[in-house]
């Protein structure tokens, strides 16, 4: 890849902000030298970009807040992103990544992590330890359940579970109080945890969407009617009942036809 | 022994008589008793004046002195000051109550020991003495474990130079000032005492994690989220009640003054920004699309892959369709 000079007058002449959006570049190996020297670099825009990888050398650019990788290539991301320590903003959406590395989740300062339309079936071990994480996008991944990382996050408010293949919630989503938007539209859900109610989701400031899942016929009927009235289903005697007849779907039939999924290409499995 | 004679009566002794021998003098039984009260000495307990013998009693009343501390008599070791006399152990400190064995000065005319001395005219003259020599301090104090001290007793950890009164105390040792600009210490923002432990960095300032907490409600955060406004942090509830809904970008706040609310949240202006290319969104030149409560330009969303626009179509159409739903319930 050739240094491009237009590139390099963009980044010299930047002061905090840098955007590279869409400029066909594969590869900003050469460019984190000159980019660690902009002063005061908090937001780094790189969407629509051809990146497969990301050097261990993006943690030179240390006061980094937003990194937006929207739209690229990336097969994996390296574990160097834990050393943006006050990386609040990161936009993988739209990749090709199949999990992320190992140890993930020491950034201290993450609020806002998009991983939207990736290829990813589990979280690190680690990933509980992001506190302070606010908002977290999931959707059009390939979770089979929902990682038991994602419902340690006490802290968070907004989680897109959409277009997964989820056959069931856990119960565990009830003791994250603080959940104010839950989407988990497109999936295989045909019950829902009475632990749900536990949660502020049928304040009507609050988002619940969940269309496009084959639901029990009661519960899809109540759900069409709103969260409010949704909630005081759940908590139903009539509730109980159908829960014990009725069983999830089988994990097997519960996977979509996603061979047409874009990010599919370069698979490495 | 049939020799002698009885010391009081000058008789001499029958053959089997007992005898009360001392030093060399003897007495028959009888003739040896307190010459005051005739009676036997108890416990064969006696005290001589001039030459007679008194039992401990009429010994006291007559002859013994009286402490001037508990007004009991004296046996014994005898303390003599200011014509008074004391039992050793009555004889005390007039501040600390001590006994004064080691010596005593006079106090404002009391015998006190020579450290409560020196504390009080320190006191007196708002002075300190230092905790190592007991001696005033003259000049400016060094604190040093809570206690003061004079400067000069103490070099500097690091470079062993004299310290001044200004040396700085970390982790238990003292330094020079130079030195100490070298540890990197972090001061805490609410109580300005030095952080030797764990620190919160938080609005550009350190602080004890215990002492970082809402300004309105003054809880600690412990971990939970916390909001800012002109460099103030607050809970999440007090933000909201005091200053609205915070920036769902930068989490401060809009000051209304230049906010945008869209999908249930709040941005301000300036950070209302296209999800995909980061481009500001904010005037209504730029039309936006919204996939996941979020904003997404047009020419964003023209870049994606085929696959997923056709994905986001579905999403866009049923978001459509519960949009009409409610809008038929009303």
């Amino acid at each position: 890849m050739s240094f491009n000079k237009s590139i390099k007058k963009i980044i010299d002449e930047a002061d905090g902000e840098v955007d590279l959006c869409d400029r066909a570049i594969s590869d900003i190996t050469e460019y984190i030298s000159p980019l660690s020297r902009v002063s005061h670099l908090t937001r780094l825009t790189l969407s629509h970009n051809k990146l497969t990888n990301l050097p261990t050398t993006i943690s030179e650019i240390k006061g980094l807040e937003a990194l937006n990788l929207f739209n690229n290539h990336l097969e994996s991301l390296p574990l160097s992103i834990n050393d943006l320590q006050k990386l609040k903003h990161l936009n993988v959406a739209v990749n090709r990544l199949w999990e992320l590395p190992r140890g993930f989740g020491a950034c201290p300062m993450l609020q806002v992590l998009d991983i939207t339309y990736n290829n990813l079936t589990e979280l690190p071990n680690n990933f509980h330890y992001l506190n302070t994480l606010r908002a977290l996008y999931l959707g059009d991944n390939d979770f089979k359940v929902v990682p038991q990382e994602v419902t340690r996050l006490k802290n968070l408010q907004i989680l897109s579970l959409r277009d997964n293949h989820l056959t069931e919630l856990p119960p565990a989503i009830g003791q994250m109080s603080k959940l104010t938007e839950l989407l988990i539209q497109n999936n295989f859900l045909t019950t829902l945890p009475i632990e749900l109610t536990q949660t502020d989701l049928a304040n009507p400031k609050n988002v619940f969407r969940a269309d496009g899942n084959p639901f029990q016929d009661e519960l899809q009927r109540h759900i069409e009617t709103g969260v409010a009235q949704t909630f005081q289903f759940l908590k139903s005697a009539e509730y109980a009942k159908i829960l014990e007849n009725t069983s999830p779907v089988d994990q097997s039939n519960a996977t979509k036809d996603k061979t047409l999924k874009k990010s599919r290409k370069g698979q490495k499995k | 022994m049939t020799s002698s004679l009885c010391a009081i009566c000058r008789e001499g002794f029958a053959p089997n008589e007992s005898v009360v021998n001392a030093n060399g003098v003897h007495w028959h039984q009888g003739c040896f008793v307190c010459v005051q009260c005739l009676q036997p000495f108890p416990d064969g307990l006696f005290f001589e004046h001039e030459g007679r013998k008194y039992c401990q009693e009429d010994y006291e009343l007559l002859f013994a002195p009286i402490c001037s501390g508990c007004g009991q008599y004296i046996i014994g070791r005898i303390f003599t000051h200011k014509n008074s006399k004391w039992h050793p152990k009555c004889f005390t400190c007039y501040i600390c109550g001590d006994e004064l064995n080691g010596g005593f000065v006079k106090y404002q005319g009391n015998p006190t020991c020579k450290p409560c001395a020196a504390r009080a005219r320190a006191a007196a003259d708002s002075k300190y003495l230092c905790a190592r020599c007991n001696h005033i301090i003259d000049t400016e104090h060094l604190t040093f474990k809570g206690e003061p001290y004079h400067p000069h007793h103490f070099d500097c950890f690091d470079c062993h130079r004299p310290l001044t009164h200004r040396a700085k105390e970390l982790h238990s040792h003292l330094f020079c000032l130079p030195c100490y600009d070298t540890k990197e210490i972090s001061v805490c923002a609410a109580c300005k005492k030095p952080i030797e432990g764990r620190a919160v960095s938080a609005i550009d300032k350190k602080w004890h994690p215990e002492h970082f907490v809402c300004a309105h409600c003054e809880k600690p955060f412990a971990g939970e989220r916390f909001y800012e406004n002109k460099g103030m942090a607050y809970c999440e509830p007090h933000y909201k009640k005091l200053f609205g809904d915070p920036c769902f970008y930068c989490c401060q706040s809009t000051h209304n003054a230049a906010e945008v609310s869209q999908f249930g949240k709040t941005w301000c202006e300036e950070h209302f920004l296209c999800h995909g290319c980061d481009g500001i969104l904010k005037s209504s030149s730029v039309k936006f699309l919204e996939v996941d409560l979020q904003p997404f330009c047009k020419k964003c969303y023209g870049k994606l892959p085929e696959e997923y626009k056709k994905r986001l179509k579905k999403l866009f159409d049923s978001v459509e369709k519960r949009k009409e739903k409610s809008s038929k319930k009303r």
